[in-house]
């Protein structure tokens, strides 16, 4: 068992405040957008300390823009310390991205090219990150529609490189790289083989969009069954990894989810037993 | 300029303004696959920034209807990119927006009802701070209500709308019929504020708006008693009297947050 493995957890949304201190679910951690908090007072906050004495918490945040090349934005980081200071989280993540330069933002998780540019720009800037915020960070892999001509190398590649050179952990997005890999035509399998194990603290599952073509990544529905199998793959692959249900939009009741969540325990579960055999 | 610096600033001007020269630096079989793929962010960018504003202003949402709320949100995304890295705030330029852009600024109506939303959210997630009670306030020894100052909550927002707005907002909250859009000579004076983590709004009476702006500006009781009597109905005997009156109420309604003596 990996240090600080949490079990099987759910994206806090607004929505779901009053059932989960009046039901008080069977989910065992809650992962909490960190810019929802980043506001000066009243309920969002309210809510999350009452949250926070009943269950573990872990921090995910969208706009760190760890990518961009803009400076990093010291205000923002001050923030998130508050934040964390507050919450005590188990753990922090963002995304491997850009969300905009100029001082601009473009509210999205922009992929990057695959260079060893873009390698060294990004090591340097989580070890900023991490040494500021006094702990390890988490990266997650964004789902992507481009290619770059420029890129030198493969997602996993590019990913583990960083991973490895920055000594950051690793939140691993089943889902994204299902998408990924049908938008760019290539095996999430090989995907999850390359990348260090022991960097892999927290798993999200989400649903998506078929656009045919393309896929999208819209959070917006439940998991499908192939992104069900890859995530089967992932725990044989690494273990047991906290993991968690990650809905946006269309957000269903409580429960909805956590029968959804019930489905990775029963999967995550029966991944394990495959990996290792149970002995006479 | 490096070669990431060249390639985010060229993503980042097709996302703001479709530039096709970005074509060329995304991999793929043609143009059409390439336009198709950065369309996905193109897109995502303008329907996630609109659906922000719809929740910031779910009731001019309802007053316009979808359609126009969708015309209304792209283009003040065209104007207004954003700077936020929280989206929380990217609305806040809403109603000086629609007070001034030519397409909307002979609809008062429209940006005085964002001004008024705009405030609830203000109020929403405003600082916590504590509430002075009475307890507190009858310690205070008789000498010291002339130089007395009032801080206001934090919590506590002011707009000033000459359009009905407030029956309209009632109107789509409730489900009730939706009254016609007027307007009044005199502006509306309305407070709204944050208690117990519970939002509310009233309308002042005009000699309450008087001695709370007084007050609010960190003017001694006194004074702004003397104030009141001048600028109202009421004579020298009468101004504290009522503000003393106004005062329990607003303590009771969770509008002030403690007071000094300086």
């Amino acid at each position: 068992m990996r240090s600080n493995y949490l079990g099987f957890g759910l994206g806090l949304r607004t929505v779901h405040y009053e059932d989960i201190l009046a039901t008080r679910p069977n989910v065992d951690w809650f992962e909490a957008l960190s810019e929802n908090y980043m506001v000066p007072g009243g309920k969002p906050l309210y809510y999350l300390d009452k949250i926070r004495a009943d269950y573990p918490v872990v921090l995910h945040g969208v706009s760190m823009s760890i990518g961009s090349t803009d400076p990093l934005d010291k205000d923002y980081l001050k923030q998130l310390k508050a934040l964390a200071d507050r919450v005590e989280p188990k753990w922090m993540s963002d995304h491997l991205c850009w969300t905009g330069i100029a001082t601009r933002n473009m509210h999205d998780l922009l992929p990057l090219p695959y260079t060893r540019e873009a390698v060294d720009h990004v090591v340097a800037r989580i070890s900023q990150v991490q040494d500021f915020l006094g702990r390890r960070m988490l990266i997650e892999n964004v789902s992507s529609y481009v290619n770059f001509e420029q890129s030198e190398m493969t997602e996993w590649e590019f990913l583990r490189e960083i991973a490895e050179r920055a000594d950051c952990l690793l939140l691993f997005d089943v889902n994204n790289v299902y998408v990924s890999g049908f938008n760019h035509g290539f095996d999430p399998r090989e995907y999850i083989d390359a990348l260090p194990s022991e960097r892999i603290q927290q798993i999200h599952l989400a649903g998506h969009t078929n656009c045919g073509t393309h896929i999208i990544d819209t959070h917006d529905a439940a998991v499908i069954d192939e992104v069900w199998k890859l995530y089967s793959y992932t725990i044989e692959a690494y273990g047991p990894v906290s993991t968690m249900i990650e809905r946006d939009d269309h957000i269903p009741e409580l429960d909805v989810l956590v029968a959804e969540l019930d489905q990775a325990r029963a999967l995550g579960a029966a991944a394990l037993d495959t990996r290792i055999p149970a002995t006479a | 300029m490096t070669s990431l610096d060249g390639l985010q600033s060229h993503f980042q001007h097709y996302i703001l303004e479709e530039d096709p020269t970005f074509l060329r630096e995304i991999a793929g079989a043609d143009d059409a696959y390439r336009q198709t793929r950065l369309g996905v962010y193109y897109t995502a960018y303008r329907l996630r920034l609109v659906a922000a504003l719809a929740v910031d202003y779910e009731i001019l949402q309802a007053l316009v209807g979808e359609t126009r709320f969708g015309e209304i949100g792209l283009a003040y995304v065209q104007v207004r990119p954003s700077k936020f890295r929280n989206l929380r705030w990217y609305g806040a330029a809403m109603a000086d927006f629609l007070r001034e852009d030519a397409r909307f600024k002979d609809e008062p109506l429209l940006s005085q009802l964002a001004e008024f939303e705009w405030a609830h959210g203000l109020a929403f997630d405003a600082p916590d701070a504590p509430h002075l009670s009475f307890d507190e306030l009858a310690a205070v020894p008789p000498e010291d209500w002339g130089d007395i100052q009032f801080i206001p909550h934090p919590s506590m927002q002011m707009v000033t709308p000459n359009w009905n707005v407030v029956d309209i907002w009632h109107a789509h909250k409730d489900g009730s019929e939706v009254p016609e859009a007027i307007s009044s000579e005199q502006p509306n004076v309305i407070a709204v504020w944050r208690k117990d983590y519970k939002s509310y709004f009233r309308t002042l009476e005009s000699d309450e708006s008087l001695l709370w702006q007084t007050l609010a500006n960190g003017t001694g009781f006194g004074v702004a008693c003397a104030e009141l009597a001048a600028s109202s109905d009421l004579n020298e005997e009468e101004a504290p009297l009522r503000a003393a009156q106004l005062l329990r109420g607003w303590i009771d309604e969770g509008w002030i947050q403690a007071y000094k003596i300086p």
